[in-house]
């Protein structure tokens, strides 16, 4: 083929829509990861935070984080100011000269507390024009004093320690002399994520393997055996999978309502209701199975029987171990399928501890205190499996797309 | 519908050996009186209905796993049980459900009702009074009385810290050990019998022989008697004040003398009023029919904008000459692969009226930050852009298979003939895919059209329809009014919840029925 000019331009076209539009599809992805590596809850930074800690990670492994904030007293015109960094209380004399008498706020299982001093010019509007090298403070129990070397101060908890900070001369455009410290503080994870995580990987699989028993067992009467009324049967089965449970989660929530009142296991606020409702959602699966065991010929399976297997034989000996890709697919659609599912489990469960993650990630985001910080983390940590295994598993599932209907 | 690959069906549990068919008939047995007792407590719990559908789910399971005759069956008993008892039994459900006035107002049935009523007791004049001392226990409340009469005193056996909201029963003793841990206990305040009125009210104190007392003043106790009885035309007589009361079966509450509704209500039939009351209504009608057309128009966007998306990418993404293809499909489903409920979030976030990303770039581009949350119009154009964005890789993974299967020569032979790009997409690429994927797209209409995690997600249905009684959102789809109507908003109404539910079950069967014909179901019959 001659590459002409034109024809090379219009490769390079489509390979810059794919870009562009590819901008669009990863930008919101790569904002979310922004954004569980930011300080504190806020939307507004740089793509790459300005300010990046490791806080909403900690606190997504449900792993106490001790940080710090930065604060700042005014100089100007003072004697000397105190204050509590949260190691204890500094009082800072106007000449530079700095005392920490230690009363940590912060329960010893937290230590080390980390601190610093130094000394801050600002601008009219607050900014920091310069600062000088900070001192860093340390604080931790005695017995640990070998641990940190002398580039910091180290504080027993029941301790004292002093210093001498040079103040400079101001510089040119500064208008405040502040000493800027850090305040030490504990952030506790408020959300059981990783048991979200354990309950959403629980149900999901479960749901997943009891959808793929059901599934292949009925898709096998469907499509290999007799019987009366199939034809019906499976026209019915195509109408039923047109009904999301959405359109009556009233009477599903009254019915484990009213059955939880007769048999525990299907008891409201329990998984074990939640995956057996999962199983309403059986009709597309069956469908992909079907359609995949016509695909199979079964001159095999009529040669076993005619050797005197049974169809459950046949069934189990024949048929399925052919099937496996399609197993897979069905295995793994369904599996993707519950962990994204949310109604459902929203009227189901209400205790924090049982929630899936579909619904647990709606707590960090409510009307009056919204976590995104939090909430970005932990929907990194458990958005990144889910997406791995479905990129693995993608060249399977184009097929078992087509044949079935559409994603739950 | 004879299917000749059929396999001859013959099981042979028969023919198995003894031990075998005992083994089977054991473990389904076991079953089965483990489905009766459940039946047994059933139908002892006063649930006639649940016990004689358990009753039949247990025959047919017994039947179907114990006799050859029903072989084929015990592949699909499972499946179908469960679709019945958690798709089918629910629908009807629904639509029973849509008949009655249930509501949070009519919460009860009509026996548990009269049994409440019937549960009320009153102070009687002829009685004994108890004046009330209470005593502070740390937090908690030391109940201790007095008969006026005699002076004979009682201590409650507990302290309570008096935080209830519900009836609760304490027992009164006499003993002297009481007396003396009342001695190490300080009386409380005078006010505390004002600040605790509420809690007082249900308390019900039990005198050691039996005697039930309530609350009759401030701080006095009396000897109770049931405030209502029953006579002999259904009614409920006041034993206080001889006045009757009725049940109003047409308003499913029990109304006194003056016609003066008394809660709680119960739950009555109440025919076709629901559906009337949403067709003829202005504060539901005017909303229904926005909210309708609103829901069709979001879902026949969402099927077009991200079917010419999925069909775009995946011609050029088929493209030959374009290199790296493999890592393009592969970036290009990503949306597809990553949790809703993580994305639509992302997306509230990049929306946010203040801080969110898209209103600083617009910001700084055009002037403007266009308000997402109360303008309804801005509010449905973000709706459509994430739901584009969401659902285009799942287009575009369909259009990729079909696009496969084109044959090549198509193309050289229409190459040959002079034809460009755009003629070779609608006179060949188009007529091809456009037909096997009909019923796919007709699936993902209704799909969309029952999108309610988006629209939950996303906006909760804002901002509010003004005129909507009850609260209607302006960006709702029906199935998230429905959702609002029974879990939103102080009413509660489930009856009008399933109403709208039923006209969407009507809508979502024309779909059907339109998937049916359009994706014409070969069943039972092999497609080789």
């Amino acid at each position: 083929m001659i590459k002409t000019p034109e024809y090379k331009a219009r490769v390079f076209g489509a390979h810059l829509v794919l870009i562009v539009f590819l901008a669009f599809v990863i930008y919101p992805l790569a904002y979310l990861v922004s954004v569980s590596f930011r300080t504190g809850h806020t939307l507004v930074d740089t793509i790459i935070p300005s300010n990046p800690t490791l806080e909403h990670w900690y606190l997504a492994f449900e792993q106490p984080y001790v940080g710090m904030n930065p604060q700042k007293k005014d100089l100007d015109g003072i004697e000397s100011v105190t204050f509590n960094n949260a190691l204890g209380d500094v009082t800072f004399t106007a000449d530079g000269q700095w005392t920490l008498t230690a009363a940590p706020r912060v329960e010893a299982e937290y230590f080390p507390l980390r601190s610093y001093l130094s000394i801050g010019f600002l601008d009219r509007v607050g900014r920091v024009v310069a600062s000088t090298e900070p001192v860093h403070l340390v604080l931790d129990t005695a017995d640990r004093a070998d641990r940190y070397s002398d580039d910091v101060v180290f504080i027993a908890a029941d301790g004292q320690a002093s210093g001498q900070l040079t103040i400079p001369d101001t510089p040119a455009g500064a208008e405040r002399t502040t000493v800027q410290y850090g305040n030490a503080y504990v952030a506790k994870p408020t959300f059981p994520v990783l048991s979200w995580l354990m309950n959403t990987i629980k149900v999901a699989s479960i749901s997943a393997i009891l959808i793929l028993l059901l599934s292949t067992t009925s898709a096998y009467a469907f499509g290999r055996l007799p019987f009366k009324g199939k034809g019906p049967m499976l026209k019915s089965l195509l109408v039923i999978q047109m009904f999301p449970n959405t359109l009556f989660l009233v009477a599903l929530y009254l019915l484990f309502d009213k059955l939880g009142g007769f048999v525990d296991f299907l008891a409201l606020n329990t998984h074990s209701a939640l995956i057996i409702g999962y199983m309403g959602g059986l009709a597309l699966n069956i469908f992909m199975v079907i359609g995949y065991f016509d695909t199979i010929d079964p001159a095999m399976e009529e040669s076993a029987a005619i050797d005197g297997a049974t169809p459950f034989q046949t069934f189990y000996k024949i048929l399925l171990p052919l099937s496996v890709p399609i197993l897979a697919v069905v295995f793994i659609l369904a599996f993707i399928g519950f962990v994204n599912e949310f109604p459902l489990a929203s009227v189901i469960i209400s205790d924090l501890d049982k929630m899936t993650l579909a619904v647990g990630a709606q707590q960090y985001i409510q009307d009056q205190s919204q976590l995104w910080g939090d909430f970005a983390a932990a929907a990194v940590l458990s958005g990144v499996p889910i997406t791995i295994v479905f990129l693995i598993a993608q060249r399977f599932l184009v097929g078992g797309l087509t044949s079935g209907g559409v994603k739950g | 519908m004879a299917n000749q690959n059929a396999i001859p069906m013959v099981p042979q549990s028969a023919a198995q050996g003894g031990w075998k068919l005992w083994l089977q008939r054991g473990i389904v047995g076991a079953i089965s009186l483990f489905f009766m007792y459940i039946v047994l407590v059933m139908y002892s719990q006063g649930e006639p209905l649940f016990a004689v559908v358990m009753l039949l789910f247990t025959t047919a399971f017994a039947y179907i796993f114990l006799f050859d005759r029903a072989y084929v069956w015990r592949y699909v008993f499972s499946g179908l049980a469960g679709m019945m008892l958690f798709i089918v039994f629910p629908i009807l459900y629904t639509l029973g459900i849509g008949f009655t006035n249930y509501s949070n107002l009519h919460l009860i049935s009509f026996e548990q009702a009269q049994s409440y009523f019937l549960n009320q007791t009153y102070a009687a004049e002829g009685g004994s009074n108890y004046d009330l001392v209470l005593y502070e226990d740390g937090s908690d409340y030391r109940i201790a009385v007095e008969n006026e009469d005699t002076g004979a005193a009682f201590v409650a056996t507990e302290s309570v810290p008096m935080t209830h909201t519900e009836q609760i029963i304490l027992e009164l003793d006499a003993s002297e050990a009481l007396d003396l841990a009342l001695a190490t206990l300080q009386p409380a305040p005078r006010n505390a019998a004002i600040l605790l009125r509420s809690e007082l009210d249900q308390v019900m104190l039990v005198l050691p022989d039996g005697t039930e007392l309530m609350k009759s003043r401030l701080t006095q106790f009396s000897t109770t008697y049931p405030l209502y009885e029953l006579n002999d035309n259904g009614n409920l007589v006041n034993q206080q004040d001889g006045s009757v009361i009725r049940p109003d079966f047409e308003i499913g509450y029990f109304v006194d003398e003056n016609g003066q509704r008394l809660n709680p209500g119960f739950t009555v039939g109440v025919g076709f009023d629901n559906f009337k009351r949403v067709l003829t209504d202005k504060g539901m009608f005017d909303p229904f029919v926005q909210i309708f057309t609103w829901t069709m128009l979001f879902s026949a966007f969402t099927v077009v904008a991200t079917f010419i998306i999925g069909v775009t990418l995946a011609s050029l993404v088929q493209w030959e000459p374009i290199r790296g293809r493999a890592l393009y499909q592969l970036l290009l489903i990503l949306p597809y692969t990553l949790p809703s409920f993580i994305s639509i979030m992302i997306f509230k976030a990049l929306f946010n009226q203040n801080f969110g990303e898209i209103n600083y770039i617009l910001e700084s581009l055009f002037g403007i930050a266009p308000n997402w949350n109360s303008n309804p119009n801005t509010t449905r154009g973000m709706i459509l852009f994430v739901n584009t964005w969401l659902g285009y890789p799942y287009m575009f993974i369909l259009c990729l298979g079909m696009l496969q299967s084109i044959p090549k020569d198509l193309y050289e032979a229409s190459g040959l003939e002079g034809s460009g790009m755009f003629n070779n997409f609608f006179r060949i690429t188009l007529p091809l895919i456009l037909k096997p994927l009909l019923p796919l797209l007709i699936a993902s209409f209704a799909f969309n059209f029952n999108n309610f995690v988006l629209i939950e997600l996303l906006t909760k249905g804002g901002p509010i329809i003004i005129g909507s009684n009850p609260q209607a959102g302006e960006t709702d789809l029906l199935v998230n009014y429905a959702y609002r109507l029974a879990f939103r908003g102080d009413s509660q109404d489930f009856a009008l919840a399933s109403t709208i539910s039923t006209f969407i079950f009507m809508i979502v069967a024309v779909i059907a029925f339109l998937y049916l014909k359009v994706a014409k179901v070969e069943v039972g019959i092999k497609k080789h």
